[in-house]
């Protein structure tokens, strides 16, 4: 049951990203840049918003940023994510050590 | 999704839970304080809990901006938009929180009052600069995360001479709470922290040293999806059986010890601190909140309509308070579900989807029953 609550909400970024809470920021992709204006078009699962980059630098094309009430706060580190997701793994074979 | 759905695997969520089951002490029970509605709701509606062994409880925190905002400050802005000549903008989150006398900015609204939800702060400059005739005022609320894109608008605001624009601040401090519970003249007992996501990626993981090597307590950042959830309480459960207390970072593909220098910089230009703000749950805490500098007094909608300090009361019987001290949970306050629900709240906790109420209401309460 847990499991099953895990997987529904896997699929709902498309009422995430218009949820109008304060502390939460989603991952999103670049798909468009505005250096006129400092803004760009951000993607969650082929859901675009526009965001500002007023608080991130050297941002570009296919990176991915946390978007938060309409602001990309910073950009995602692909190698410490990965990381990340290796400790998840790890963590039922070695607990025991 | 990328950076989502692989947070929210079903087969890791196993492998970690068997990983924790492994690690614990049966002797010794954890009690882990989440400071943020964000990994509160992670844990209810992700049924986190359950993966955990028995002896380790979550403690959930203040982190919620709405729910810690007292009741004085939404009767303010109510009283402002009874001005015909005010627009009222507002993160949606606020609009149903309870005011003194059962009032909300919803029920102002629809009494016709101009107040319009949005969902940036680029959203309330378009709105001013649509309606010069009127004053356009921003309800500004939140922790770190959310005070950056307040202050770029003010710089904004100030560049573009948008005279009708201001900022009712209300931003919030992280570390000022934190230092708050674990002072608290009875303090709640707390083993570890997770520490906040979103915050973090402004603030760093930097503040938070002082709490390890003051009160030795561990505190592990900790993402918002399920999985960083449960690694970063395997995290504390690791320190806590090794006698260590660090701050460690498991959200490191988006929290640097630094931080986010750029917004930090906007924030210190733009705003300072308040000698202290009055918390609900909390009380009044010593620089734990910021107002506009002078030097952006133009924008300060307190000082732009005299905005009075206004001492009101929670509603009698409402838990909020307890709540947001990790004294109690929302399955201890007795009008959670019979009069206060999220339709019809009675307090904060039950408004804001971060809150402790909402999330257990949510999806927390048909646990034992399932």
């Amino acid at each position: 049951m847990v499991t099953q609550a895990i997987k529904q909400a896997g699929s709902s970024s498309k009422t995430l990203i218009k949820t109008k809470t304060m502390c939460l920021a989603l991952p999103a992709q670049i798909v468009a840049l505005d250096p006129a204006t400092n803004m760009a078009t951000a993607s969650v699962d082929n859901v675009k918003v526009e965001v500002s980059l007023a608080l991130v630098d050297d941002v570009a094309l296919g990176d991915y940023v946390l978007v938060h009430v309409g602001y990309a706060l910073n950009k995602i580190d692909e190698d410490e994510a990965l990381k990340t997701l290796a400790l998840f793994a790890e963590a039922g074979l070695t607990s025991s050590v | 999704m990328k950076y989502i759905s692989e947070f929210r695997h079903q087969d890791l969520a196993q492998q970690l839970a068997k990983g924790i089951a492994q690690t614990v002490d049966p002797n010794r029970h954890y009690r882990l304080m989440e400071f943020c509605g964000g990994h509160t709701h992670a844990i209810f509606r992700y049924g986190v809990q359950d993966l955990m062994p028995s002896n380790v409880e979550f403690i959930h925190g203040p982190g919620c901006p709405v729910c810690v905002l007292p009741t004085g400050r939404i009767d303010n802005a109510i009283q402002l938009v009874e001005r015909q000549d005010v627009i009222l903008c507002t993160y949606a989150d606020l609009m149903r929180v309870p005011a003194t006398g059962r009032n909300s900015l919803l029920k102002a609204k629809a009494g016709g009052s101009d107040i319009r939800m949005i969902y940036s702060t680029q959203d309330a400059l378009k709105i001013a600069r649509e309606n010069p005739e009127k004053q356009v005022v921003f309800f500004a609320i939140g922790f770190e995360t959310t005070t950056p894109p307040t202050a770029v608008a003010i710089k904004q605001a100030q560049a573009e001479r948008l005279g009708n624009f201001s900022v009712f601040c209300n931003h919030v401090l992280t570390p000022a709470a934190m230092q708050a519970i674990l002072d608290a003249p009875q303090p709640v007992a707390i083993d570890a922290f997770l520490g906040p996501s979103h915050v973090s990626t402004v603030i760093g993981s930097q503040p938070y040293e002082i709490f390890t090597e003051r009160y030795a307590k561990p505190i592990v950042i900790a993402g918002f999806e399920p999985l960083d959830v449960m690694q970063s309480a395997l995290m504390l459960i690791r320190q806590l059986n090794e006698g260590r207390h660090e701050v460690e970072n498991e959200y490191s593909r988006a929290v640097t010890r630094q931080g986010n220098q750029k917004a930090q910089a906007l924030v210190q230009e733009v705003f300072e601190l308040r000698p202290q703000f009055e918390w609900r749950g909390l009380g009044l805490i010593p620089d734990s909140a910021l107002k506009l500098k002078a030097g952006y007094a133009d924008f300060d909608a307190e000082q732009r309509f005299n905005m009075p300090a206004i001492q009101a009361s929670d509603i009698k019987g409402c838990e909020c308070p307890a709540i947001l001290r990790g004294a109690k949970k929302p399955q201890d306050c007795k009008l959670l579900g019979t009069v206060c629900t999220p339709e019809n709240p009675m307090g904060s906790c039950m408004v804001s989807s971060e809150g402790a109420c909402a999330a257990y209401w949510s999806y927390g309460r048909l646990r034992k029953a399932g």
